[in-house]
Parts: structure tokens; C-alpha cells; sequence
């Protein structure tokens, strides 16, 4: 028979958890995370044909797609890098689908995985976390394509456009950057969504709408002044700035921007997970 | 050592109100005048409560049961699954609350896969591959499943997951279990295994808290019991004695119920002058348990008996344990999907029994006696397949007179007094109601119920006889869509089942046999 199991001791208070007691929590929890990681993958892409597939798929189709639209079309360069312009839409592109799949993954955590939040005592919001777990396979595959391109062109030009520096570390902090700013949103949206599915569709909206405000498809040099100074209210632009220069190389973006931006997400952060963890309760208890 | 200790505690469920005007809610009234089914919006602000002023604790080794209304939030509570109101609970030891075991949370992935996902849940860290492994390879073989973990869980009715799922975490020992209602999800073969696990988890000193509508299900490890309040139980509805048995495997002190008899003889002379197969007795089995119909089936069409082996051999023979049904079986011996269906339902029974008022069995009922069957089932039904079964079920509510307890995962007793005195259908009725809403779970115990009176005397002709098959149902699914489904616009789809039900009737049909002075009825 078993041995019985390390004992443990908590207890139920009547007020919703605190941060810190959920972060207590998410602590105690966390040899769960890659259980929990591997169900929201494992789950994302099933019923599909293609499988998989997907996660390749859509970054190539969108990089043809923003090549002849942005590049061939609009004339956009890509400004600050020498890198040809698919390479650099494919570096933004697996930012971007890491905020974006980020952001569609978790808002659904409480419904695609009501079996869990409901029946047991897990937190949730490490639930949530976990879920981001998708997103980042999805931004993965999209570097995949990203290195799998940039031989194609080496081999052609002879050039290296993925330089390896001191920058190219800053994109680790840079990844835990994108995912504080997913979950600063998906955990408003995630509790909205269960309430009232409208949330997704207004969502979809959002998001498609954030990113022709990001430096995806373009770079802040390639937008006329007055045009580049309303993008940068977009938190998410200045990490993007810094983002391309940690993987293509360049000039670096001023920092103090970013700096504050990434204030802005830490409250977004803070505040978001309180609204979560007041309500996540009630959306569970009325099912 | 586990410990769990509750400090007047009380739950109320918070309004929503604030949140209405996004979800779509009526606007007029308290009630849902309208019928369109939407909850109207004041309803959500009322403001309920669960619970209050609960105080209890346990040290190692104790169990305690919970009766009245509330409980099941009681031990969502404890288990850290809603923030209480007011109090607090304190503990020690990790808690499972066993209900959420019932189910594959994730029916597209491997029985294993929701296997390992559950069991690190509940104990809420990640486990040692081995021991984890171990347990479900253990819970696996107590069911005879091991070849089939590797299965996508949606394959298996919710009984063989929630009851491999029960094993493998109850083989971990988690310091505090918490039973909602059942201590099994309904394989008769864990449930002795299951049993014997939790006396031997509370005599190393574990907890179990079990809540139930009835305290004698709340009763099982201890005579301790913890009223919440209120008049939500269910003890004073029931004739018989508590079925234990049934639950958790026996107990010492309810004495067996009465062994069926053989056929009696001028019935069986009757059969023999008709040049029919006698047909076997109702199998009720000593334990309680009731598995499916070892009478031969009649073609209505030619006349001509024919049996369905696999049917015929899953049951051990009249006054034996018998088993359930797996769909496995039923898809070999039939062909249809219909029938796997409703196998299916047939599955959520967790037992089936008859009895006369005067305590006798049920194929020795007397003229002027009232049968009673009560049907216990504890799984919600998913399926497509099963809403047919439960459309035709609900046919049967005019002539049940029926109780029906809180849905879903709830105990069910249904009953027909006095259907076998009637000679003749339509005299089966009897007035109905309702005490929960009407859910698919609740109407497979109606179909179960009724097919008890398929058999019945017909004087003109002097004999047994049944209703004609296709008749029976035609007429039956039609009043459903005429009378009381019409005026619940949601269940309107049901009218397309009457094909599909007639190919599940053999499945489910019972007879009961009774003589009457030297004749059947």
C-alpha cells in the first residue's frame, strides 16, 4: 500500500484569497505547472486535421501575406534592421501570436477547463498561468520558421540576419515581459468571458485592432512622426522595439519607455489578478 | 496525523445581479413567467444561504456525516473550492473532494492521461511517476481495464472512469476524503475494494466526511451525524430498509432482501400450453444489484422468442450478484447504436429493486399489493443517445407516482403503487410529481421503472399478454409531444425518437410475475 502523503496544513478563510496567499499558493502548487501545461497543448489542437500543423501554418501564411501586402504594397521596410522583410515580420510575428494565442488560451481557461477549476482545489489562477502554455509552443514554432528562413537567406546572401549577442539574452526577460502582459489582460477578460460569452467576439475585435497598433508588420522608423508617436502609447510597442533589436540586431530603443511601460503592465498585473481572484470564485459556484 | 476542524461557518451565495444586465436575463418578474427558460434577473438577486453557524472538527481516524441542505456547498467549502461567508475551516492533511473524480475532465484524452491529470490534482502536487502509476495500473486491473487506459476517455461511460479515478486516488491516501452523495461511482466490482480502502484509510488515520440526503448513507463509517438543518432528507420516503448494500458494499445489520422464486407453476403451464419458452424471472440480485434482462425477448413481428446471448450470459442467474453491462458487451451482441445507447443508461443504474409493500418479492406479488421499485442511479448522463432513452422515460410520468431527489448524482426512487393490479395500461397511471427538476439522469430511471408494467392480464383474451411493441411506443412518444413536452418549448427535438426507441425496447424490457390464485397475471 501507499505511503500516506506529506501533511499539509490551510486553512478556508471567508474573504476571497489574497495576492499573497495565492501566490503562496501558486508556490506550493507549482511542480503542478507542467501537468497543467501539457493539458492546455495537449488539448488546444485536438479535433484538428492538420494537428500540429496549425502552429506552423499560420506564421508562413502570414508572413506571404505581410510581404506582399506591407512590403510590396505599402512599401514598408522594416526600418532599423538589414534583415529582408519576411525574416523581420517572422521575428515580430512570434511576439505577437505569443500575446495574441496568450491572450485567447487564457480568457477560456475558466470554460475550457471548468472541470478542473470546479472540482478541485487547484489554484486558479496557476490554472490560467499554465494554459499560456500554448501560446508559447505556438511562439516557438513561429522562431522555428523564423530560423528555418534566416539559413534559407544565409545561404543565398551569405549573411547572418539572426545575430547571437549579449542582446539576444534580453529576449528571455523579454518572453516573461509578454507573458505578464497576457495574463494582465486574460485575467480580466477570462472572469468577463465566463459571465458573458460576447467577450470573446469583442476580443477578436481587440486584438485584430492591437495589432496593426504594434510594430508587427512595421517598425516605429517606418511611421511618420505624428503617426509613430500615437503607437508608442501602445505598451506593447516599445517591447516590440526592444524585441527586434534583441533578435535582429540594430539600434537600441530608448529603454526609459519601455521601463515604464513595463510599470504599467505590473499594475495591470496586480490589479487583474485581484479582479480574478474576487470573482473566479463566484463564476465557479454558479457554474 | 489529518485533522479537520469548522468554526461557525456559513456560506452565502453572493447576488449576481450586477452582472445581469450582460448576461441576458428577463427583466420582468421573479418567476420565469415568459417559459422561455431564461432566469429572470431578479431571481439572481436574491440572496441565498447555503449554510450557517456549522461547527464541528475531526481528529485522525474519524468519520462524520452531514445531512440537510447546504451540505454539498459544506464540503465545497472544505474543500477549498468557494471561500466561505462566514467562519473558518483549518486542517491538515491534503483534502479530495471525490466528486470531481467522477468524470474525465478531459473525455478527448487517454483514460490514463485524465488518470495521472486527476490523481496529482487532487493531492495538488506532481507525484512520484511510479507510485502514481502504480495506483492506476492497480485500479486498472481491480476493473479490468488495464488494456484499455491507453483508450480516449469519452469512449467509456462516466461509471468505469469515475470508478478507476476513485481507486487510483483512494490508493493515495489523501488524508481527507470528501463523498457528496455516493462512495462509488457505480462498478459494482470496486465497490467492495472501495469499502475496505476507506476503513483501512480511517484506521491509519485518515477522515472521511460523507454528505447525503439520507443518513443512513451518511451513516456508513459512523454513527456520527451532523444536521445541517431543515427538512432536506429523504429517510421518512423510503418503505424499505436503508439498501446499504447497495451503497457501500453491505452492511451487517440490514437484513438481505427476500431471494426471488422460481416461476410458479400454473404460470408455467400457461407458458407451456402457448408452446412459448418460459421466461426467466426478473433478476434482482441478493445484493441489490440489477444488471439487465435475462428473459428472452419476444419478436413481436413473428412470434417467434429469441435471446441475445451476451445479454443472457452477463448475468450470474437469478439470486446472484450480478454486474454491469459494459458497452463493449452490448455492442457485440447487437449491432445498433440505439442499443449502445441504451446500455448506456441502463449503466447509470447503480441497482434496481422490487419489492411488495408486504416485504415480498416482487415476481410474488399478491392481488391488491402495491409494487414498489426503487431505482438508484448516480451519473449524469451525456450522451446523445441517452436523450432518446430519456424521452421516451418521460413518457412514463403520468403513471409514476414519483420522487425525485436532487438532480443530478442523486439517488432516485421511483415507484408504482398498485400498477399490477390494473389489467391494463392505460389503468397504470397515477398522478406525479416532482421534487428537483427534471433532468435526462432522472427520466432513465422512469424508462426503467415503467417497462416493470409492460406485462399485463388481459382478461378477453386469458392470458398474458403484452402491448404491441410498436403501438406502445408510437402512442407513448406522441402523448409526450402533445401534452407535457409541448409546453416546454426545449425539448421539442424528442419527437424524431419513437424509431430509435423501439429498437431499444427489447433492451429494457422486465417482466414481473405474480400469481393470483392459481393464474397469472
Amino acid at each position: 500500500m501507499s505511503t500516506p502523503a506529506p501533511e499539509l496544513q490551510w486553512t478556508r478563510l471567508p474573504a476571497s484569497a489574497g495576492i499573497g496567499t495565492e501566490l503562496r499558493k501558486i508556490w506550493t502548487q507549482r511542480s503542478l505547472l507542467p501537468r497543467l501545461a501539457s493539458l492546455s497543448i495537449l488539448t488546444a489542437y485536438q479535433k484538428t486535421v492538420l494537428g500540429v500543423g496549425w502552429l506552423f501554418i499560420r506564421p508562413l501564411v502570414v508572413a506571404v501575406g505581410a510581404t506582399i501586402v506591407f512590403r510590396q504594397g505599402l512599401g514598408v521596410r522594416g526600418a532599423g534592421t538589414t534583415a529582408p522583410y519576411p525574416i523581420f515580420v517572422l521575428a515580430g510575428f512570434a511576439a505577437w501570436l505569443l500575446f495574441e494565442h496568450g491572450v485567447s488560451w487564457c480568457t477560456r481557461t475558466l470554460v475550457r477547463h471548468k472541470a478542473i477549476a470546479r472540482n478541485f482545489s487547484t489554484s486558479r489562477a496557476l490554472l490560467l498561468f499554465a494554459t499560456s502554455a500554448a501560446a508559447i509552443a505556438q511562439s516557438v514554432a513561429v522562431y522555428l520558421c523564423l530560423i528555418v528562413a534566416a539559413t534559407g537567406w544565409a545561404i543565398v546572401d551569405r549573411v547572418w540576419y539572426l545575430p547571437l549577442g549579449w542582446q539576444t539574452l534580453t529576449l528571455f526577460p523579454l518572453l516573461l515581459v509578454m507573458l505578464m502582459a497576457v495574463w494582465s489582460v486574460s485575467l480580466f477578460t477570462s472572469i468577463l468571458y465566463s459571465r458573458v460569452r460576447d467577450t470573446w467576439y469583442v476580443l477578436r475585435y481587440v486584438l485584430t485592432a492591437w495589432l496593426f497598433l504594434t510594430p508587427v508588420f512595421y517598425s516605429l522608423a517606418d511611421l511618420p512622426p505624428h503617426l509613430a508617436s500615437v503607437v508608442r502609447l501602445n505598451p506593447l510597442a516599445s517591447f516590440f522595439a526592444v524585441y527586434h533589436w534583441a533578435t535582429l540586431g540594430g539600434e537600441l530603443p530608448d529603454a526609459r519607455v519601455a521601463f515604464f511601460h513595463l510599470l504599467l503592465i505590473l499594475l495591470l498585473f496586480v490589479l487583474g489578478l485581484r479582479f480574478f481572484l474576487r470573482n473566479s470564485s463566484d463564476v465557479m459556484d454558479q457554474g | 496525523m489529518a485533522k479537520l476542524a469548522v468554526h461557525d461557518l456559513g456560506k452565502t451565495f453572493r447576488p449576481t445581479g450586477k452582472w445581469s444586465w450582460l448576461a441576458g436575463l428577463d427583466d420582468d418578474g421573479t418567476d420565469d413567467d415568459d417559459g422561455d427558460g431564461v432566469v429572470p434577473r431578479a431571481w439572481l438577486k436574491r440572496e441565498i444561504t447555503a449554510f450557517s453557524n456549522v461547527s464541528f472538527s475531526l481528529g485522525a481516524g474519524e468519520a462524520l456525516g452531514i445531512v440537510g441542505p447546504g451540505r454539498t456547498s459544506l464540503l465545497r467549502v472544505i474543500a477549498g473550492l468557494t471561500a466561505p461567508t462566514t467562519g473558518y475551516v483549518t486542517g491538515q492533511g491534503s483534502v479530495v473532494y471525490m466528486n470531481g473524480l467522477r468524470q474525465a475532465p478531459y473525455p478527448k484524452l487517454s483514460l490514463r492521461t485524465n488518470l495521472q491529470a486527476v490523481a496529482e490534482l487532487c493531492v495538488g502536487r506532481r507525484m512520484d511517476r511510479r507510485r502514481r502509476d502504480a495506483s492506476i495500473e492497480k485500479a486498472a486491473d481491480l476493473l479490468d481495464m488495464h488494456s484499455r487506459l491507453d483508450t480516449p476517455s469519452y469512449w467509456f461511460h462516466p461509471n468505469q472512469f469515475g470508478s478507476l479515478a476513485y481507486a487510483a486516488v483512494i490508493a493515495f491516501r489523501p488524508e481527507i476524503m470528501l463523498f457528496d452523495e455516493i462512495l462509488h461511482p457505480g462498478e459494482p466490482d470496486a465497490s467492495e475494494w472501495v469499502t475496505a480502502e476507506l476503513r483501512q484509510h480511517l484506521s491509519s488515520g485518515g477522515i472521511v466526511v460523507i454528505a447525503s440526503r439520507r443518513t443512513y448513507v451518511a451513516q456508513t463509517f459512523s454513527p456520527e451525524v451532523y444536521n445541517l438543518g431543515g427538512n432536506d432528507t429523504d429517510d421518512n420516503d423510503l418503505v424499505d430498509e436503508p439498501p446499504r448494500e447497495i451503497l457501500v458494499g453491505g452492511s451487517p445489520a440490514a437484513p438481505p432482501p427476500p431471494e426471488p422464486t422460481g416461476v410458479s407453476p400454473p404460470r408455467a403451464a400457461g407458458a407451456a400450453k402457448a408452446g412459448r419458452p418460459e421466461p426467466v424471472d426478473l433478476h434482482i440480485s441478493t445484493d441489490g444489484y440489477f444488471v439487465g434482462s435475462r428473459t428472452p425477448l419476444e419478436n413481436q413481428d413473428d412470434g417467434r422468442w429469441q435471446d441475445i446471448p451476451n445479454f443472457a450470459s452477463s448475468a450470474k442467474g437469478p439470486g446472484q450478484v450480478a454486474r454491469d453491462i459494459s458497452p463493449d458487451e452490448a455492442i457485440l451482441g447487437t449491432p445498433s447504436r440505439e442499443v449502445f445507447a441504451a446500455v448506456h443508461g441502463l449503466g447509470m443504474l447503480r441497482a434496481v429493486r422490487t419489492r411488495t409493500d408486504s416485504g415480498r418479492a416482487a415476481n410474488q406479488v399478491r392481488p391488491g399489493e402495491t409494487v414498489v421499485i426503487d431505482v438508484y442511479f448516480d451519473t449524469l448522463v451525456e450522451s446523445a443517445g441517452v436523450d432518446i432513452v430519456a424521452a421516451f422515460s418521460v413518457a412514463l410520468l403520468d403513471r409514476a407516482r414519483t420522487k425525485i431527489l436532487t438532480p443530478p448524482n442523486k439517488v432516485a426512487v421511483a415507484r408504482l403503487p398498485s400498477a399490477l393490479s390494473c389489467p391494463g395500461r392505460g389503468s397504470y397511471r397515477a398522478s406525479c410529481h416532482f421534487d428537483g427538476q427534471l433532468t435526462r439522469a432522472m427520466a432513465v430511471t422512469y424508462l426503467v421503472t415503467a417497462d416493470v408494467s409492460m406485462t399485463f392480464w388481459d382478461e378477453a383474451a386469458g392470458a398474458r399478454q403484452k402491448p404491441k411493441r410498436e403501438q406502445l411506443l408510437d402512442a407513448q412518444v406522441h402523448w409526450i409531444i402533445r401534452s407535457d413536452w409541448s409546453q416546454n418549448p426545449r425539448v421539442g427535438y424528442y419527437g424524431a425518437a419513437p424509431l430509435r426507441i423501439s429498437a431499444l425496447f427489447p433492451m429494457l424490457r422486465w417482466d414481473i410475475k405474480y400469481d393470483r390464485g392459481g393464474s397469472s397475471k
